[in-house]
């Protein structure tokens, strides 16, 4: 049994008349795989029991959607997507809110860039904001800033999930990237000036 | 209208998220793993996208064998999942609920069982009485071979009188026993009470005027003989026989 792959097992798996008789199979892809898994769970929960829940709950749902699995993926990827669309989903259903703007110091929102109100502008707005993110912002800024922001995590999963050194790791970032988008955008703001002058 | 701390969110969010151009999981994992296809693909992209190079790192991390920073609160987690294994199997392929027993046992498989154990039954049951009608009689043996052989009582019958008489009965017939050296006869009331009693070694004997007389019109009564052997054990025995006097039209 250990020496088929992970896709081998499953295609047994899928093969299987009934559930029973793939249980053998998917012992051993719980066994090679769970300490990843409860070990992403434990990064976004930071707690041992929660994270051992979570990481039960990743595996029910791989299992019972094992016949969904395509031939020609790779089973590590797959069960990583069911891992983290488990997670995030149950980081959302916490309704944790984002962290405040209040809390940072430099907001902006005084910078004018999200004062824009049509379609047009926004979009504008949006594109200006990434090329600002990609010049002014570090890897570990732009990680910590799309996992806060796009993937709405908590701070302190942030850093967890980062390996920040504290709790308080990932606000610094925030705070860091926010202060130096809204120099960037200030810059980006008096050479438009200057050039529209000339 | 947006308030600015929602729409510098909203701004951000669009900005730090993916795009049309962003690779799939299986095509990052594809990138990661050093295909070289998606590395001509989507390596440039990757370069310059932050929420790709997010993603990659998230990826990443899941991969990799030993987990970094696998704190001893991750390996206590992962050793206490390694023990959930059989209960999360469970969870995931729940058995079927129970059914009323009334709704299982009227299922095809229920039928079909039921019926091989009937024909099992009856199979067995003539299997018994085939062996039990095809083997040796059973035997009967006396208990005591130097006691004196003993006979069942036969039956025998009262000739006269018999139903209802026309006329006051003169005397009691029955048949003759083979082997019986005398006879002793009743007459009964209704209430089984002895009316009579008397012994003869004929098989009739003539009744008594006294007797005649208590045989009125409309009375029931009973008749019984007994056939005695020799030393004066019952070898037969008529049963009741009932007979009543109608009325005379003399």
């Amino acid at each position: 049994m250990e020496r088929f792959t992970d896709e081998e097992l499953i295609e047994r798996c899928q093969a299987a008349a009934e559930p029973a008789a793939s249980e053998p199979f998917l012992n051993v892809l719980f066994q090679r795989h769970h300490a990843r898994v409860v070990s992403w769970c434990y990064h976004i929960t930071g707690e041992t029991n929660s994270a051992v829940d979570l990481a039960q709950e990743v595996f029910i749902k791989a299992f019972q959607a094992m016949r969904s699995f395509r031939r020609g993926s790779k089973f590590t990827t797959w069960l990583y997507s069911i891992t983290r669309n488990h997670c995030l989903d149950e980081l959302r259903s916490r309704r944790r809110q984002i962290q405040k703007l209040e809390d940072f110091p430099e907001d902006l929102q005084d910078g004018g860039i999200t004062s824009a109100d049509s379609a047009i502008e926004q979009r504008e707005s949006r594109e200006l904001m990434r090329k600002l993110i990609r010049d002014s912002l570090d890897d570990t800024e732009t990680k910590v800033m799309t996992l806060h922001y796009v993937h709405e995590m908590p701070l302190d999963v942030v850093s967890r999930m980062l390996g920040l050194p504290n709790d308080s790791g990932a606000k610094a970032y925030v705070v860091s990237a926010r202060r130096k988008l809204k120099r960037a955008y200030e810059t980006w703001k008096d050479s438009s000036k200057a050039a529209k002058a000339t | 209208m947006q308030n600015g701390e929602s729409r510098t969110v909203d701004i951000l969010r669009s900005a730090l998220g993916p795009t049309d151009e962003c690779p799939t999981i299986e095509e990052l994992e594809s990138l990661s793993s050093g295909d070289s296809i998606a590395t001509s693909r989507w390596s440039g992209h990757v370069h310059v996208c932050g929420f790709c190079q997010t993603e990659m790192y998230l990826l990443q991390t899941f991969l990799v064998e030993r987990p970094r920073e696998a704190s001893q609160n991750a390996s206590n987690a992962a050793e206490i999942l390694a023990t959930k294994r059989k209960e999360i199997f469970t969870r995931a392929f729940p058995a079927p609920k129970g059914t009323p027993w009334w709704k299982s046992a009227f299922t095809v498989r229920r039928i079909a069982q039921a019926s091989v154990a009937a024909a099992l039954v009856l199979l067995l049951l003539g299997a018994v009485f085939f062996f039990r009608s095809t083997g040796p009689q059973p035997q009967l043996e006396t208990r005591n071979q130097n006691a004196p052989e003993v006979l069942r009582s036969a039956g025998f019958s009262i000739v006269s009188p018999s139903g209802d008489v026309g006329e006051r009965p003169i005397e009691i017939r029955w048949e003759q026993v083979p082997g019986a050296a005398s006879y002793q006869v009743r007459l009964l009331e209704v209430d089984r009470s002895e009316l009579w009693k008397a012994s003869t070694k004929d098989s009739r004997i003539e009744l008594p005027e006294a007797i005649r007389a208590r045989i009125v019109p409309a009375k029931t009564l009973f008749a019984d003989v007994k056939a005695l052997d020799s030393s004066g054990n019952q070898i037969a025995s008529t049963e009741l026989v009932r007979f009543r006097l109608v009325q005379s039209r003399k």
